[in-house]
């Protein structure tokens, strides 16, 4: 492909890197390219993807937050691949290029609105994975567990675009349900909340994780979806990547760790993985 | 004794949508009845907390913890239903708790400035 025959001035082009990995590092560098999205004068944005290689689900939604992104600014944005490439196919595989459902072991990225579609998108990502071996028992807790991520996302994003949603499973390795909306972020939503507009981030996080609190106003007690699901990821020996403002949160294992990332970055995404 | 069959009126105990639907049948028979109110759920496999904290949640903060012990009980329920109910529960018990002692508090403070 010929970049510079579709390059004018009135169109931006990101280049993407030959490969994104589910680490930190990378996941900075695909909020980066997010941030050169968001932040571009030009209505016209063309991501050059003709040398990637690979990207990993959690950098993948990222990436797919231009969907949402482009309809917001309406901004007209698109990927250019080479065809047939691996990366054509991953993306195929994701349902990033098209929401045909094309892969038997994910279900195609998508934008969900209401509480509704939710039981449905986690059923079918539980029978497209090893998970759909489990006894009905099982798969109950597990669907019923994963509920409590969207359902969350959805009541909290203030986000009238819906959340994006990924469930991916890598062969061999993990699953992986990806939620992510591009509201205000968890920090600025407890700031409001609270009106206190001094609150570091990381307190911020930590506030919300306590049983009990919400920022939401309703006639009934919420705030204790985030407990439940600790609690069993600890069971699964699963992980969960927690990334809002400028904070990076894995809960791994026995340890839960709050990183920091250099800036911060659009809305909350949450990655719920367990290995299979 | 008031038996609601809980799968006659929704599928899941998921969704808030769904603990609403439930929270106004039983309000129902909480207003025309002091006769406790049986939830039966049978059937019912999956359960999640905004479910539960819609209704139950709702009657703890409006009336108190022990009150709603006597007048709402669960039958038939799974482990896993049983589980996400208590979660829901306790945490409404620990907010009615914590809002009646500020509302104490309050109303202390409120006297020794009435008084002082």
């Amino acid at each position: 492909m010929d970049i510079g025959k579709i390059l004018d001035i009135n169109t931006e082009i990101i280049n993407l890197n030959n490969k994104y990995y589910e680490s930190k590092e990378d996941i900075v560098k695909m909020f980066k390219i997010q941030e050169q999205i968001l932040n571009c004068k030009k209505k016209r944005i063309r991501i050059n993807a003709t040398n990637s290689q690979y990207i990993s689900p959690t950098c993948m939604i990222i990436l797919s937050s231009v969907r949402l992104i482009s309809q917001e600014q309406k901004k007209d944005i698109k990927i250019m691949i080479k065809k047939n490439s691996s990366f054509a196919i991953q993306l195929k595989e994701y349902g990033f290029i098209t929401v045909e459902e094309t892969s038997k072991n994910n279900i195609p990225l998508n934008v969900l609105y209401k509480e509704d579609e939710i039981l449905d998108v986690i059923t079918k990502l539980i029978e497209r994975s090893p998970l759909k071996k489990l006894d009905d028992s099982k798969k109950d807790t597990l669907k019923s567990k994963l509920y409590e991520i969207p359902s969350n996302s959805l009541f909290h994003s203030n986000s009238n675009q819906g959340v994006l949603y990924s469930g991916y499973y890598l062969k061999g390795h993990d699953f992986y349900f990806s939620i992510y909306d591009i509201g205000i972020g968890i920090p600025n939503s407890v700031r409001q909340h609270l009106k206190d507009e001094e609150i570091s981030s990381k307190d911020a996080l930590n506030w919300a994780f306590k049983e009990g609190n919400t920022t939401k106003i309703t006639d009934y007690p919420r705030g204790v979806g985030f407990t439940l699901l600790e609690e069993f990821r600890k069971e699964v020996k699963g992980k969960i990547l927690l990334i809002t403002e400028d904070i990076y949160y894995e809960a791994k294992n026995k340890y839960n760790n709050f990183n920091f990332l250099p800036n911060k970055v659009r809305g909350t995404l949450f990655t719920f993985k367990i290995s299979v | 004794m008031n038996t609601i069959k809980v799968k006659e009126l929704i599928n899941n105990g998921l969704s808030e949508t769904n603990g609403l639907i439930l929270r106004k049948k039983i309000q129902e028979l909480l207003d025309n009845s002091t006769e406790k109110v049986i939830l039966d759920f049978s059937g019912i496999t999956l359960f999640a907390t905004p479910f539960f904290n819609s209704f139950i949640g709702y009657f703890v903060l409006q009336y108190n913890p022990n009150k709603v012990e006597e007048l709402i009980e669960l039958t038939n329920i799974s482990d896993l239903g049983k589980e996400t109910y208590n979660h829901s529960y306790n945490n409404a018990k620990n907010i009615y708790i914590k809002k009646i002692n500020t509302d104490d508090i309050g109303k202390i403070t409120q006297n020794n400035i009435s008084n002082s």
